[in-house]
C-alpha cells in the first residue's frame, strides 16, 4: 500500500525542500522506493539538493503538464547522488528550471486535474512505496489538490510571528479536506530555546501534533543547498529528528 | 623652590657637608626644561648629575619585552640620582618628561669638585652615606605601612632581621599559590605581578619598583600567594620572614597596636567596597544594569595605578561583578526574545475569513468530494 506525503509551508524560506529531501532519503535508506515531485513550478529548487543539473534533466513536470510525455518519463533516478548507503531508490520529478518554461506556466496555467492523475500514475508506473510532494508555499489550487489527495501532510513553520497566522489557516483547511494524518514541524529554532516548551505551546495553539523540532544549525547552513544533511551527518541530532518525523509520517 | 639650600640640607647626601659648601653648591645648580617626550636620561647610562624636579612631571620607564614600560611618575620636590651620584652607577631606569617640566641640575663634576675639597674623614662619611642610601634598610622599611610609625630604635632591631635577595631579570620571586611566609620590599629594580588566565596566558596585573611592598599581609596570616612575582630587571629586594617578624613582635609588643590600626584601615577599605557591592546588587535586582556597569567602571578606573595587593583583589572582585551583570543582562534579553517569539498569536476572526474564502469555492467543494471518493476507493482496495 503506497503513501502520498505532502510537505507544505505557508511561507517560503522555512526549509521545506530541505526537509522533504532529508525525509525522502531516510525512507529510501530503509529500502523503500521513494518518488519526490517538485510542484513548486514557479520557483523550483529541490533538484539542487539531489545534485541534478539542467543538463541532466531530460523531461520535467512541465512537459507532462503540456502533454508532451508521460509522468514516468520525467522521473530521474538520483539514488546514487545523495551519498551514503541507500538500499531503496529515489526518483525525482523536477520542475523545469528554464526561465522560458517557468514563464509559460505562469502565463498559461495548466490543468490542475492532470496533476492528480499524474500522482496516481507515477505511483503505479514506478511502483513507489512513497510519493513525497514538495509543494508551492501558500494555498493555491495545486497545493490544495496535493493536500487533498495526501495520506499525510507535514506543515513546516518557524517560531516566528510571521508564520503563525498562515499556518493556522493551512491547518484548518487541511482538516476540512479530511487529510488522515497531519503533523507540524518547527524548523530553524534558535538553540537557546527549550524544545519541550515549544512543542507544548505549538501543539496547544494548533491542536495538532508536532512531529519534530529542528534547531537552527550552522552545519545545515554550511551545507546550504548543496547536499543532503542526513547522509553527511548520519549521527547528528537533526538526522535523528528527521528519522522520528519519517516514522510518524509513515505510521 | 624658594629655599634651595634648605632643601639640600634635607637631602641625605648633603647631610655631612658644611653649610657654606651647601650654599656654594646651591649656586652651581642650573635649570633645564623639557618638552613632553624629551628624555632626561636613559636606563643604563652612568649617573652624571643630580636632578630636582621643580615643575611638571617625570615618567620613570624601564625597558620591557614590548618596548618601554612606565613604572612610576615623579612630580615637584623629588630628587633623582642621589644614590648613584658619587659612584657613577648606571641608572636603574630611564626618565622622560610627561609634561612640560623644569628641573634643577647639579652636574657630577661640580659636586665632585666640592667633594674633593672635603677633609678625607668627611669624604669617607659621604661615601658611607651614599652606600647606605642604597642599602638604607631603615628608610626602605619606613615605606612599609606596617612599619611607618615604628620608633627608630625598634626599626634598628627589625633591620637586623632583614635579609637581602638579588634577582636576575626574569627570575621568579614567588609563584601564585606558594605559601606566603615573607614580606618583600623592593630596593632596586622592577618586578611585575602576574596571573594566568583560563587559556594559560600571562596577565600582568601591576609593575612595582623601588620602595614598594609585596606580601605584607603574609606576616600576619600566611595565606597562599594570590599572584606570582617575576623580576623585570635586575632587582634587589629586602625580605623579612614571618618567623623573624614574630620574634620581633615578642620583643616589641607595642607594634601590635600599630598593626591593629593598619588592619582596621584595610577593613574599612574593604567594607566600603562591600557597601558598594550591596548597592550595585540592589540596582541589578531592579534591572538597572547600565547604572551598575557605569559605577563598576568608575571604581575600576579609580583603583588602577596603585599597587596594593588588597586593591588588586578588589579589582578582581569588580571585574567578576561586572561580568556577572553582563551575564545576567544577556540572559534576560535572551529570555525576553524567547517569550516574544513564542507567544503564538493568531487572529481568530482573520483566520476564519481566510479559511472561508479558500473553502467557499466550487473548486474546493469538488476537491473535497473527490478526495473523499479516492480515499474510500483506497480503503476498498
Amino acid at each position: 500500500m503506497s503513501k502520498i506525503i505532502s510537505v507544505h509551508s505557508f511561507r517560503g524560506g522555512t526549509g521545506k525542500s530541505n526537509s522533504t529531501a532529508n525525509i525522502a532519503t531516510i525512507l529510501a535508506s530503509r529500502g523503500m522506493r521513494v518518488g519526490v515531485i517538485d510542484t513548486d513550478i514557479q520557483s523550483p529548487g529541490i533538484h539542487i539538493l539531489f545534485g541534478l543539473t539542467e543538463e541532466d534533466m531530460h523531461h520535467s513536470l512541465n512537459d507532462y503538464l503540456w502533454n508532451k510525455c508521460q509522468i514516468e518519463d520525467c522521473a530521474h533516478e538520483v539514488t546514487h547522488k545523495v551519498g551514503g548507503d541507500i538500499k531503496g531508490k529515489i526518483f525525482l520529478i523536477p520542475s523545469s528550471i528554464k526561465p522560458g518554461e517557468i514563464a509559460r506556466v505562469l502565463r498559461e496555467g495548466y490543468d490542475v486535474g492532470l496533476l492528480n492523475d499524474g500522482f496516481q500514475d507515477l505511483v503505479d508506473a514506478m511502483n513507489l512505496d512513497v510519493l513525497m510532494i514538495d509543494t508551492h508555499p501558500g494555498l493555491n489550487e495545486e497545493t490544495l489538490l496535493s493536500i487533498a489527495i495526501s495520506d499525510a501532510l507535514a506543515i513546516i513553520m518557524r517560531p516566528d510571528s510571521q508564520d503563525y497566522q498562515g499556518t493556522s489557516v493551512t491547518v484548518e483547511v487541511a482538516r476540512k479536506l479530511g487529510v488522515p494524518r497531519m503533523v507540524l514541524i518547527v524548523n530553524k529554532v534558535p538553540q537557546v530555546f527549550d524544545t519541550e516548551d515549544i512543542r507544548k505551546r505549538v501543539e496547544s495553539a494548533y491542536n495538532c501534533k508536532v512531529a519534530g523540532i529542528l534547531p537552527h544549525s550552522d552545519e545545515m547552513m554550511s551545507l546550504a543547498s548543496s547536499g543532503i544533511f542526513s547522509t553527511h551527518y548520519p549521527e547528528h541530532d537533526i538526522t535523528r529528528t528527521y528519522n522520528q518525523i519519517a516514522d510518524i509520517l509513515m505510521s | 623652590m624658594k629655599n634651595l639650600t634648605g632643601y639640600l640640607q634635607g637631602l641625605e647626601l648633603f647631610e655631612p657637608l658644611p653649610e657654606d659648601m651647601i650654599r656654594e653648591l646651591a649656586r652651581k645648580f642650573t635649570t633645564r626644561s623639557l618638552e613632553v617626550g624629551d628624555v632626561l636620561f636613559r636606563q643604563g647610562q652612568p649617573s652624571d648629575a643630580l636632578y630636582i624636579v621643580t615643575e611638571g612631571l617625570i615618567r620613570i620607564v624601564i625597558a620591557g619585552d614590548e618596548g618601554e614600560e612606565v613604572v612610576n611618575e615623579t612630580g615637584p620636590g623629588v630628587a633623582l640620582g642621589q644614590m648613584t651620584l658619587i659612584d657613577m652607577e648606571p641608572r636603574t631606569a630611564g626618565a622622560v618628561a610627561a609634561e612640560f617640566t623644569i628641573l634643577l641640575v647639579l652636574s657630577r663634576d661640580d659636586f665632585m669638585e666640592a667633594f674633593n675639597r672635603l677633609p678625607v674623614q668627611n669624604q669617607i662619611q659621604l661615601r658611607e652615606i651614599s652606600r647606605d642610601l642604597r642599602l638604607n634598610y631603615a628608610d626602605i622599611l619606613r615605606q612599609v605601612p606596617l612599619f611607618h610609625d615604628l620608633p627608630d630604635e625598634a626599626l634598628k632591631v627589625l633591620m637586623n632581621r632583614i635579609g637581602r635577595k638579588r634577582l636576575e631579570r626574569d627570575e621568579v620571586l614567588f609563584n601564585r599559590g606558594d605559601v606566603g611566609d615573607a614580606l618583600y620590599v623592593i630596593d632596586k629594580g622592577w618586578v611585575k605581578v602576574i596571573m594566568h588566565n583560563a587559556e594559560g596566558e600571562e596577565l600582568t596585573l601591576n609593575q612595582l619598583g623601588p620602595g614598594e611592598v609585596l606580601g605584607e599581609m603574609s606576616l600576619v596570616d600566611e595565606v597562599p600567594r594570590a599572584a606570582g612575582v617575576v623580576a623585570l630587571t635586575e632587582t634587589e629586594v629586602l625580605w623579612l620572614t614571618r618567623d623573624a617578624f614574630i620574634e620581633f613582635l615578642n620583643e616589641y609588643p607595642a607594634i601590635a597596636q600599630i598593626m591593629l590600626r593598619m588592619l582596621s584601615q584595610r577593613l574599612r577599605f574593604s567594607i566600603s567596597y562591600i557597601q558598594q557591592a550591596i548597592e550595585l546588587s540592589r540596582k541589578v535586582a531592579e534591572g538597572d544594569y547600565s547604572f551598575a556597569k557605569t559605577e563598576i567602571e568608575k571604581s575600576q578606573s579609580q583603583i588602577i595605578g596603585r599597587g596594593q595587593s588588597d586593591e588588586s583583589r578588589v579589582r578582581e572582585m569588580l571585574a567578576a561583578f561586572f561580568s556577572m551583570v553582563e551575564g545576567v543582562q544577556k540572559r534576560e534579553e535572551e529570555l525576553k526574545a524567547q517569550v516574544r517569539m513564542l507567544s503564538i498569536q493568531i487572529d481568530e476572526v482573520k483566520r476564519q475569513e481566510e479559511v472561508e474564502s479558500l473553502t467557499g469555492s466550487d473548486f474546493f467543494a469538488e476537491l473535497k468530494a473527490s478526495a473523499k471518493r479516492i480515499r474510500e476507493q483506497d480503503d476498498e482496495d
